[in-house]
């Protein structure tokens, strides 16, 4: 099957294509040179043209995503997807069902989206749930910062034995890269207590959070994997938290080797905490992009924050109890034997609440402060800030200083004197947003083939009505956010899936795990050590535990060289 | 040949102990270890099958092709105008998926068997949320085991020693480092074991929660006793409930479905939330079915809700005591329904399986259940965990994959196979 | 307008009526209204298939038959009135806004839930969750007066927010759980745990009650209660709670029909 798409301003930073009218050809699911005279032709005068949108940090899948869809039949009951002739039905708002996740990502142009904490025990949930997202290329993060064996290896000093333990768990859970949360902390929130400090000991463990990031850092690094650690960090629940972020990419500074990245630190918007107290938290925006800025080993994704209702949930129990008790919300909690934990808390953020107000500002500081745009990804980690959906609603905060000013004027007033916002200029071009939605997050996460339209790549294409030469985004923002909202074109694998922001054929995409190439004799040597500990530790059997590669519907391994 | 096959996930309760090593000769399953009684009488299952399709005719089943039966349960299906789809728990997840996706293409309701037993747990969870853990965090961390409502010793016979009072942890070794807490109406074999056994009167589960609660928080409760337990004996459970250092509630069908159903739950849930303020404490039901846990689940992430999702206006919409099979057919709303992998006429009450009775009803299930015998077709499938593989959840929704151990009899194909074709049926007659 | 709709036939599957609300149909000629889209079961009819209907001078919208599987009678309606002369099924007036609704037989579960203002008065018997919310969501009846002649079901106001619910009969359990706001009257018997997790708000009951919730605390004996202008002769043994959850709810027992409950009596004096 052929494609010709015609006439429209190609965005494309990976290929240093930054807005130039040109024509996009497809074959068989690949961008190619040129086709056929019968190539179906997709007419994209006056509309921008972009690599399909990559989502490095969205929860849609997995235990704690349902537990959340399951605790609130409320979020769901206004907002729900009719059956109709290309797609099922479904229910939306913050915690979609997985088809309605598939399609509203789709009508964005959003094509690849990581689920970015999986509990390996239940990683086959995870994956069930991954293949009944249609439309999107997905994959997820494997939870191991609060892992039994990880901490007694490191605390040990068996740092091999650690990265064979590593390559067989993302190999056993079909995982894409290695995640950490609140590390060491939810181990001890097993028990119900709180590990704050980088230097604080992990209960019984005789570890600290630092030496995981560490041994982490190193064995991702050792393994070549294709991602760097992805780590949300400890202490998040507290106000002064920007330190502790600032500290925890220190700590793996004398690891970097230059580019790429050895650490993404994820929803730093939640973890950008300046002062002593909630009454005068401020931001700490400008310490942690200055860091950024300064140092060329880490990146970040930010978190942003939409003001209303949506559903928290993260790996990190402890933070989600603090909140629940915040908030006085309904709270699940959902601790994993011998690796991880997760909560979920409704929570609403309001314009006039002067915590939420300046938690806004702080996403949007660190997006703008931070001045090279590919290592500030745009994520609203959803749903924690707020759902995927308002996505468009960033990309219109970033654009346009006017549509900051006019959400700046509605919000709680001492918040708005305290952050630095109001005196920010920048406005992202589109070859900004293009960069920090798909170019950069594609390249982060490794994924060669994805987030650039350049010869070979994954036809993966997202068409917008906007036209570049005429509209000034940063006056007319709304066209932007609306352009954004409904694609007039999205492409997957070179077929037509969205036209004019409406599902006209539902596909399913490939899930992504990789696969570390690790010497044998470690293996044998891990996987003997492991099973004995699996009697030990566990509630199932060793033999149970890995998910074969024929359980996915389609799997799709991405070698690491080791 | 004989051939031993290891690490088998049980198929009967939500404990899918996944030990079970099997000796199979001759697609027939010589013996079993490491199993319960119950599972054991499961998988040297001597029941009467359902071998052949049946189809109803002048008032009686007779045998038919699987064309025909199929055929004739689609045409069934697709004309009702508000079909319940009912059953669930007792088959895996790829078979519920393919349920969910008939109940949209009909516009039924899919409804499993969560709604007559733990589906007040869930109603409680959308009010107040849940401390929750999977159960190996009991078994390592585990010093207060409270059993409520539950009589483990015969409905989940090896719960105790796998996962809570005698199993084996990291943190913990052995039974004398646990107390366990038994509160139910009689004295159980449950209860024996029980350091403290606390006799709740019938259908005073809520009072004594609120008053446990109370205790908790430390006010003084006015009344001298509670629901048939003396003050004295509820703050003893309060204090060693407070005092542990990890706690963990089990409750079964005895809480849920005594008076107050929910709200009984509700007030559970609340009590170990409270605690949490105190110490490390999680709740968790005693699943009955294998994989009601998954019907749950799977139902959740297609439709957004748990069990009793209507779909008669082309969307997922939920409400139980509406949406739900005992409510709609005692209302007598529902014009046909599929049963799936459940014997609801053995189960619901009378009156209400004679509401089923006047119905046009579908049936698919390995035996010749009781409600194969009111049903207008009746098609045999595959045992999941025995003659077909498949996801399962077990009680604490960690995943497992059952395993197919001997081939199904000849011609039987699987839940997920027979409801396919179903599927496909339907969109025919649908042009959909 | 008046507009009289009759059922031509019986109901053999639920049917969803919430497009026939008075604001919807004022005004409209009677051939849109019988083409008014509704969905039985799993398919969409004209309303004219179901009901034959006249139009009349005054007397806003009168329903004819048994409409005990009608659900959502008077659903988001913000003014005019409903006049059944049958049973109702589920959902009478849910999320009503304004306006009135009179049902002659009885009504079903979540009569008024969401509710936000107006009245809905039933002459029979009402179900489960009258004037509740939705699953999972806080946000029980707000304004408005529901009443009930003969008798409810369990959760009768739960969540709620605000507004009146005087039932004239007796109640199942629960009443008043996790009531924020807002009056619940029960002229007979409640089956027990009135006012179970409740914040706040108050529930009198005239009848009989099998005990109070041990997270409740005796605080008064008061002679009468007011329910908006209406005295209610008592006397009343006033608790206060949930303790459980922090709340000042205040429940209002009659001491005449409750002598079970005159331990509490010696715990009065200590309260002041």
């Amino acid at each position: 099957m052929e494609l010709l798409i015609k006439n429209g301003i190609v965005y494309d930073p990976l290929n240093g294509i930054d807005g130039e009218r040109m024509d996009i050809a497809v074959r068989d699911g690949r961008i190619v040179e040129d086709v056929s005279p019968k190539a179906e032709v997709v007419d994209a005068s006056g509309m921008i043209v972009m690599p399909g949108g990559v989502d490095i940090h969205s929860h849609i899948a997995g235990s704690k995503v349902n537990t959340g869809r399951l605790m609130r039949p409320e979020d769901h009951y206004g907002d729900y997807e009719q059956r109709r002739p290309h797609r099922r039905a479904g229910v939306g708002r913050s915690i979609p069902s997985t088809y309605t996740t598939g399609y509203r990502y789709a009508e964005m142009g959003y094509t690849t989206v990581f689920e970015p904490a999986s509990p390996p025990i239940k990683a086959r949930h995870t994956h069930e749930e991954l293949d009944e997202t249609p439309m999107i290329d997905k994959g997820c993060f494997t939870l191991l910062g609060n892992n039994w064996l990880v901490m007694d290896y490191l605390r040990d000093g068996m740092i091999e034995e650690c990265k064979g333990f590593v390559a067989w768990m993302l190999e056993a859970t079909k995982g894409y890269a290695v995640k950490l949360v609140n590390p060491g902390g939810v181990e001890a929130w097993g028990w119900g207590r709180y590990v704050i400090g980088l230097d604080d000991e992990v209960p019984r463990f005789g570890i600290t959070p630092r030496e995981i990031i560490e041994g982490l850092c190193r064995v991702n690094s050792m393994l070549k994997l294709p991602h760097p650690i992805h780590v949300h960090t400890n202490n998040m629940a507290r106000v002064g938290n920007y330190e502790t972020t600032i500290a925890t990419m220190e700590t793996v500074s004398n690891q970097a080797a230059g580019s790429p990245c050895n650490i993404h630190v994820t929803h730093v918007q939640f973890t950008g905490r300046k002062g002593s107290s909630w009454v005068n938290v401020r931001s700490g925006a400008e310490d942690i992009s200055s860091y950024v800025n300064r140092r060329s080993h880490a990146e970040l994704d930010v978190g942003q924050i939409i003001f209303g209702d949506t559903t928290t949930m993260t790996a990190d129990g402890s933070f989600q109890y603090l909140l629940h008790i915040l908030s006085g919300n309904k709270w699940a909690n959902a601790d994993v034997e011998v690796e991880t934990g997760a909560g979920v808390v409704p929570y609403t953020y309001r314009r006039s609440n002067y915590v939420n107000a300046v938690q806004w500002g702080i996403g949007l500081e660190l997006a703008l402060l931070i001045e090279d745009p590919w290592r500030v990804h745009m994520t609203t980690d959803h749903p924690n800030g707020g759902p995927f959906t308002e996505y468009p609603r960033v990309i219109a905060w970033l654009m346009s200083r006017r549509a900051r000013d006019k959400t700046l004027s509605k919000i709680n007033k001492t918040a708005r004197r305290r952050l630095n916002l109001p005196g920010i200029d920048r406005e992202y071009t589109l070859g900004e947003i293009a960069t920090v939605t798909r170019a950069a997050t594609a390249r982060s996460l490794g994924l060669t083939s994805k987030g650039h339209l350049g010869v070979g790549a994954d036809a993966d294409i997202a068409i917008y009505a906007v036209d570049a030469q005429r509209i000034d985004p940063s006056r007319e923002y709304k066209l932007v956010r609306r352009a954004f909202r409904r694609a007039a074109y999205t492409i997957k694998d070179g077929e037509i899936v969205v036209k004019d922001g409406e599902i006209v054929k539902t596909v399913f995409g490939r899930t992504f795990w990789v696969k570390p190439r690790v010497e044998e004799e470690l293996m044998e040597k891990v996987r003997e050590d492991v099973k004995e500990k699996f009697e030990e530790y566990y509630t199932v059997r060793f033999g149970n535990y890995p998910i074969p590669d024929s359980y996915l519907k389609r799997p799709h391994a991405i070698k690491a060289g080791g | 040949m004989k051939m031993e096959v290891r690490d088998v996930v049980c198929t009967v309760c939500g404990c899918c102990c996944d030990d079970l090593i099997v000796e199979v000769e001759d697609n027939h399953i010589r013996s079993v270890r490491n199993a319960c009684a119950l599972s054991t009488s499961k998988l040297m299952d001597h029941r009467e099958r359902l071998k052949t399709p049946m189809v109803r005719e002048g008032g009686t089943l007779r045998e038919a092709s699987l064309k025909e039966a199929l055929d004739r349960a689609a045409q069934i299906l697709a004309e009702a105008r508000y079909p319940l789809l009912w059953g669930w728990s007792l088959t895996c997840n790829e078979a519920v998926s393919i349920g969910v996706e008939l109940a949209e293409t009909l516009g039924g309701v899919i409804d499993n068997n969560t709604s007559i037993c733990h589906g007040p747990g869930l109603i409680g969870v959308h009010d107040i949320g849940i401390s929750s853990s999977t159960l190996g965090e009991v078994k390592n961390r585990a010093d207060l085991i409270v059993y409520w409502g539950a009589n483990p010793v015969h409905a989940h016979p090896r719960h105790m020693a796998r996962y809570t009072l005698m199993a084996r942890g990291r943190f913990r070794r052995s039974r004398r480092e646990r107390t366990l807490i038994v509160v139910d109406v009689r004295r159980t074999d449950t209860a024996k074991l029980a350091d403290l056994y606390i006799q709740v009167e019938p259908n005073g589960d809520y009072e004594l929660l609120s008053a446990l609660r109370a205790a908790v928080r430390g006010e003084e409760i006015e009344q001298e006793d509670v629901a048939g337990v003396p003050i004295e004996e509820i703050e003893e459970m309060a204090e060693l409930m407070i005092g542990c250092e990890f706690g963990a509630l089990f409750y079964g069908v005895g809480l849920t479905m005594s008076r107050g159903k929910s709200r009984n739950i509700d007030a559970a849930l609340s009590l170990v939330r409270d605690l949490n303020s105190r110490t490390k404490f999680i709740i968790l039901p005693m699943r009955g079915h294998f994989n009601v846990t998954g019907a749950n689940e799977v139902t959740t992430w297609l439709s957004g809700y748990p069990f009793g999702v209507d779909y008669s206006r082309g969307y997922p919409y939920y409400n139980p005591g509406d949406t739900t099979a005992i409510d709609l057919l005692r209302r007598g709303e529902c014009d046909a329904a599929l049963v799936v992998a459940s014997d609801p006429a053995a189960h619901f009450p009378a009156s209400i399986t004679r509401k089923l009775a006047e119905i046009p009803v579908v049936t698919l299930d390995p035996h010749r259940s009781t409600t194969v015998e009111i049903s207008d077709v009746a098609i045999p499938t595959a045992i999941v965990g025995v003659e077909a593989s498949g996801t399962v959840y077990r009680m604490d929704g960690v995943p497992l994959e059952a395993k197919m151990l001997i081939r199904p009899p000849e011609g039987v194909k699987t839940d997920a196979e027979i409801l396919t074709s179903l599927l496909e049926g339907v969109k025919t007659l649908r042009g959909s | 307008m008046g507009l009289i709709l009759e059922l031509k036939r019986d109901l053999r599957v639920p049917i969803d009526m919430s497009p026939v609300a008075p604001d919807n149909l004022d005004g409209k000629p009677l051939d849109e209204i019988r083409g008014l889209m509704l969905w039985e079961g799993n398919r969409r009819i004209p309303l004219g298939e179901v009901f034959d209907m006249e139009k009349v001078d005054g007397g806003g919208l009168t329903i004819l038959g048994d409409l005990s599987k009608a659900r959502r009678l008077g659903y988001m309606m913000r003014s005019g009135e409903i006049k059944v002369r049958g049973n109702a099924g589920l959902y009478v007036g849910e999320a009503m806004r304004g306006g009135m609704i009179t049902v002659e037989g009885d009504a079903g579960a979540w009569l008024g839930s969401r509710m936000a203002g107006g009245e809905i008065v039933v002459e029979g018997d009402a179900g489960d969750f009258v004037g509740s919310s939705y699953r999972g969501s806080r946000e029980g009846m707000r304004k408005g007066i529901i009443k009930v002649k003969g008798d409810a079901g369990d959760e009768v106001g739960c969540w709620m927010r605000g507004g009146l619910i005087w039932i004239e009969g007796n109640v199942g359990c629960f009443p008043g759980i996790h009531m924020i706001d807002g009056t619940i009257f029960i002229g007979g018997d409640c089956q027990g745990r009135a006012g179970a997790e409740m914040l706040g708000g108050r529930i009198i009951i005239q009848g009989r009650v099998s005990t109070v919730l041990p997270s409740f605390r005796t605080s008064d004996l008061k002679g009468k209660v007011k329910v908006d202008d209406t005295p209610i002769q008592g006397p009343f043994y006033v608790f206060e709670g949930d303790l459980n959850e922090d709340g000042s709810g205040r429940l209002y027992v009659n001491k005449g029909r409750n002598p079970h409950l005159s331990w509490c009596e010696k715990l009065i004096g200590e309260v002041d």
